[in-house]
């Protein structure tokens, strides 16, 4: 019951990262992304006590506290703070944007069957779907073109990442998780203070607009 | 013990940032760590391994030679830094965060070479994008915010595959060792895979992801873009850091988790992946450097030609890891002369631009010597190091039969010569296209001029202890790449 709770939170998380995509705000965008957090910190909770380890639990309060609440708040205040215009610019509309992300899941469905990375924790669909939200996270980063939903796309690629983790090997080891969340928090950071940077010198952040090294 | 007092003199160099006086500060502080860098190669070369922190910190020949490069330049960028910054007019706020930066800068880049943990290492190899990025947008005009953000998101992403491999690879070894943080440990995955306790095919998929994330942060092809950018935009004392140190940091990553796969008797597609991505970075970045207009952007490309030659080099195995190892040590101090010298032609004349800067030898003739010879030591003309360290890689690739990989990289080099000799002659001779001398302060000259002798002794005379631990990485630490 309590695994199988785990794997509807996790494919919850799939479902936020195709919110993003399919967001046209800013706001809506950053909202899927806290949303996604909760509910793999809710998904690793589970895990933790399937399985009784103590460590996912300080993983699962990490995920909860710098990915479901710092980080969101953060991106909004930034986002606040510019004043930009808040309408997400894509180069592929959303209606087929979305469309390629069901094509995304059911290609890493096809990819995990063929290397056979079956989970060994929780059940079959755990790897496959995270791997489909990395991938997901990739093209969001790819199609979308303002600088803060790059961010997003790469935080929600970092977050596949961490699904596959707790449903392959338990986690990361305690510290190196740590250091990974330190590191995606001031990454966070920083990547805000560039993009505040450059609305000031280009007064936007649009990235087609970055053009002065091409080729 | 050493290690932790290596890390932590680049912490205590943080904190002395925030003092008046920061720059002596980081010239002490690196001097010392320069001092604790040579013991810890002299205890290596005696004991061999040696281990801090239960385990998780150790230091191997592989680790000493980047140890040794890192802070032998870092000592040498903070005597150079001290005339930089003031002739680029920094101010005191700005000179305060780029010390506080470069010695975060270090700390993460020490901290890859010394860990044996690869989580730790990728923590560490992470925090050198996050505390580079800032230093690349230093001047904060729209093309260095623009290199700076462009660094962040390719390295970001690059490393973020990393971290996906080391995963893979925590799978592949977990269900025979256990879920505990040693497993990853290099002693205890090198012990696996040689007693065949690891599952082959997902080390291979873990190898796949870990050469494409490091081959990111490394400026191999196609994942390069982020580098010629990054490298030009930057002040050039972490120009110097970025090519001659960080490059090899991540390489030395992925040549780690290449020998752990080699071990489990996958020699071949380690090889194969390290020779296909190394042979069309050199190209590429001969195609590249051919039409560049900008200086420090053509240096950057030659450096993504280096390191095209360190990983194919390695590919080739044996006699060729010690080749990629001298040329590794070999490329970073005649990178950072380069850089140090177009650093003081940009600080001069304030233009990077190849079209606009004529006649060096007149208006600044010791720099103009030294990028001129400079120029030849990076191209791999006799007598210098990098001469040497070129015609190993090659004769090991002959030895191999790597004929395709030899001949394309060798097409590669061709044109590298043909595109530096090209753009360096225009600058240094003609008519000059600014007046009066515009030669810069003795001090600013220091640094490269000992560069350029560390440069050509390094091409007549190979001394021991180096010889003895590329000998080591060869046969010991990389022997299964």
């Amino acid at each position: 019951m309590e695994v199988k709770l785990a794997e509807f939170f996790i494919a919850l998380a799939v479902f936020f990262s195709i919110t993003i995509v399919a967001s046209n705000r800013l706001f809506l965008g950053i909202k899927s992304y806290a949303l996604q957090s909760l509910s793999i910190a809710a998904a690793t909770t589970l895990i933790a006590s399937i399985e009784n380890i103590s460590h996912l639990f300080v993983s699962a309060l990490l995920m909860l506290i710098v990915k479901a609440c710092i980080i969101p708040l953060l991106l909004f205040y930034v986002t606040k703070k510019l004043n930009i215009q808040r309408k997400i610019e894509t180069n592929v509309t959303i209606f087929d944007s979305v469309i390629f992300c069901a094509l995304i899941v059911v290609f890493s469905y096809f990819l995990v069957a063929k290397f056979n990375l079956s989970s060994r924790v929780l059940g079959f669909n755990v790897i496959p779907l995270s791997i489909s939200v990395i991938i997901i996270g990739l093209f969001i980063m790819v199609t979308r073109r303002k600088a803060i939903t790059q961010i997003l796309g790469f935080l929600t690629l970092e977050n596949g990442i961490f699904m596959a983790e707790i449903a392959s090997t338990h986690g990361m080891p305690v510290f190196v998780e740590l250091g990974i969340f330190m590191d995606v928090l001031i990454g966070v950071i920083i990547a805000g203070i560039f993009v505040y940077r450059m609305s000031e010198t280009f007064n936007d952040i649009d990235t087609e607009k970055l053009t002065s090294f091409k080729e | 013990m050493e290690l932790i007092v290596l890390l932590f003199i680049p912490l205590l160099g943080m904190v002395a940032s925030f003092l008046p006086k920061r720059e002596y500060a980081f010239l002490v502080l690196s001097g010392i760590d320069l001092g604790i860098g040579v013991e810890i190669c002299r205890k290596v070369l005696e004991e061999g391994r040696i281990f801090a922190l239960s385990n998780y910190l150790f230091a191997d020949s592989l680790s000493v030679l980047l140890i040794l490069i890192i802070t032998v330049l870092s000592f040498l960028a903070g005597i150079y830094s001290i005339p930089y910054l003031s002739a680029e007019n920094v101010n005191e706020k700005a000179k305060s965060k780029f010390y506080f930066l470069i010695n975060a800068f270090i700390f993460s880049m020490l901290l890859t070479a010394v860990s044996n943990n690869l989580g730790i290492l990728w923590v560490g190899i992470e925090a050198t994008t996050l505390s580079t990025a800032f230093l690349v947008s230093f001047y904060k005009n729209p093309p260095s915010l623009e290199a700076g953000w462009k660094y962040l998101i390719i390295c970001s992403v690059g490393i973020a595959f990393a971290l996906f491999g080391i995963v893979i690879l925590f799978f592949s070894v977990a269900p025979y060792l256990g879920y505990e943080a040693d497993v990853l440990n290099w002693t205890n995955l090198m012990s696996a895979a040689t007693s065949n306790k690891i599952n082959i095919n997902l080390a291979k998929l873990a190898f796949a992801f870990a050469l494409i994330g490091f081959g990111t942060k490394m400026g191999l092809a196609p994942m390069h873009t982020w580098l010629p950018d990054a490298h030009s935009q930057a002040p050039s004392p972490v120009s110097a850091l970025l090519s001659g140190v960080l490059l090899n940091c991540a390489a030395a990553s992925i040549l780690r988790i290449g020998n752990v796969l080699g071990a489990t008797g996958e020699k071949e597609i380690v090889s194969n992946l390290l020779i296909f991505f190394g042979t069309l970075s050199v190209f590429l970045a001969g195609l590249f450097l051919l039409k560049q207009k900008d200086y420090k952007r053509m240096f950057a490309f030659s450096s993504m030609e280096h390191m095209g030659l360190i990983a194919m080099s390695s590919g080739f195995g044996g006699m060729g890891i010690f080749a990629a190892m001298f040329h590794m040590l070999n490329h970073a101090f005649t990178k950072s002369l380069l850089f140090m010298s177009a650093g003081n032609v940009l600080c001069s004349l304030h233009t990077r631009e190849i079209e606009k800067i004529r006649g060096l030898f007149k208006t600044m003739p010791i720099t103009a010597f030294l990028l001129g010879l400079g120029t030849l030591a990076i191209t791999g003309t006799p007598p210098f190091n990098i001469f040497s360290s070129e015609f190993l890689i090659i004769t090991s690739g002959f030895v191999t039969h790597h004929l395709w990989a030899v001949g394309i990289a060798l097409a590669g080099l061709t044109m590298v010569f043909a595109g530096l000799g090209f753009h360096v002659t225009k600058m240094l001779f003609g008519e000059p296209s600014f007046e009066g001398n515009r030669e810069v302060s003795f001090i600013q000259l220091l640094t490269p001029v000992i560069l350029l002798i560390i440069v050509l002794v390094g091409g007549i005379y190979m001394c021991q202890p180096v010889e003895e631990l590329l000998n080591d990485i060869q046969n010991n630490v990389l022997r299964f790449v």
